[in-house]
């Protein structure tokens, strides 16, 4: 096996598992203002993630950047909360134009965080030839987020359908767009989720 | 109506709530299972060397179970690591498996150096390496091994999954 193949692999692995949650939950706040039609913009301000952690992370495993791991670790959930809080307050979905150069650039900023948290643990195995295993490693990052933005994406089908049916179970006339609901419902979950999260490692 | 937008609005926060409470609340963000081993064998000595980098916490965790984890990491006895690798850890040739030495530890940081050494009695073809360190502790334990043989390099791959695997 090729060393490239190898840390794809890992970095891959790394990203497609139960244990990567608060990564996937930070994905799942990103994706969710999307509709099946916006999966390039989706696909987009994920790559723009990469492109954010990927600095930091070859940043800090040069030593270019020195990373306080406890704050990086409070940071990460922050990232969630912020994320989840604009989908809550920002009215103008996916579809504005101002949205759709604002949401890479979020993305892309708060990658940087969230490649601070890989660099704590990469850092002390990438003593030698750095190169490859970074560059193999990002790859397989990006290359699970994609299957996990995949899957979140007929998850979100799915709840969709939920909603739809809650709907018309109720009788009710749809007082607001199904996407709006989707969007409020699960940006409140996550934005809880996290919340706990960033209390549970303040590092005061 | 009021009441109809109300009960949807009880579902929605309850199915929210349930969601929340059956999430787990990882103190530690995002953990990356990972060993790192280089592995080189010189042909001409018949010297097998071998450098594993291990994450200190966890390793030390593994090496002895019975212990409870405290802020502070302690480093178990160099006797207690050689046992336990051995047991995990180990290359196979033709004539049958390959005595390891101990050959150091070092510590930096967070990471763990452990040193060992040996010698090929017989012929080196068509050896294997069994890699399962710390695969009882974690599913998604990952163990990378960069080999060189007399100059030429290979990267295998161990998950808890795997057996044995082909050396060269």
């Amino acid at each position: 096996m090729s060393e490239f193949y190898a840390f794809f692999q890992l970095g891959f692995g790394h990203i497609v598992t139960a244990g990567a949650l608060d990564h996937i939950l930070f994905l799942v706040a990103l994706a969710v203002i999307y509709r099946a039609n916006d999966w390039r913009d989706a696909l987009y301000v994920i790559s723009a993630f990469t492109v954010g952690h990927s600095v930091t992370l070859a940043l800090a495993v040069t030593d270019a950047l020195v990373i306080r791991e406890p704050i990086v670790e409070f940071l990460i959930p922050l990232t969630i909360v912020a994320t989840a809080a604009e989908n809550i307050v920002s009215p103008n979905r996916a579809g504005g134009a101002g949205m759709r150069r604002i949401r890479p650039l979020l993305a892309g900023v708060f990658g940087l965080v969230h490649g601070a948290g890989f660099a704590g643990y990469l850092k002390s195995l990438f003593v030698e030839r750095i190169a490859v295993p970074l560059l193999g490693f990002n790859v397989g990052i990006e290359a699970g987020q994609v299957v996990v933005l995949a899957a979140i994406g007929v998850a979100l089908v799915a709840v969709d359908a939920g909603i739809r049916r809650a709907q018309l179970g109720l009788r009710q006339r749809p007082a607001l767009p199904v996407l709006r609901l989707r969007v409020v419902g699960l940006s409140l979950m996550i934005g809880l989720v996290a919340t706990m999260w960033a209390v549970e490692r303040r590092p005061w | 109506m009021v009441a109809r937008r109300r009960m949807l609005a009880l579902v929605l926060g309850a199915v929210s709530l349930l969601a929340v409470a059956a999430l787990p609340a990882p103190a530690e963000a995002h953990p990356l299972h990972t060993t790192m081993t280089d592995l080189s064998y010189d042909p001409a000595t018949r010297a097998l060397s071998v450098t594993i980098r291990v994450f200190a916490d966890d390793f030390s965790a593994a090496v002895l179970p019975g212990v409870p984890r405290r802020a502070e990491i302690v480093v178990p006895p160099d006797t207690a690591i050689l046992r336990y690798v051995t047991m995990r850890f180990g290359v196979t040739g033709p004539g049958g498996r390959v005595p390891m030495r101990w050959c150091g530890l070092r510590r930096e940081g967070k990471v763990l150096f452990v040193c060992l050494r040996g010698t090929v009695a017989g012929a080196f073809a068509g050896a294997s390496l069994t890699n399962r360190l710390l695969t009882e502790m974690f599913a998604d334990q990952v163990n990378v091994v960069q080999t060189s043989n007399d100059g030429r390099r290979s990267t295998l791959l161990f998950t808890p999954r795997d057996g044995a695997k082909a050396l060269f």
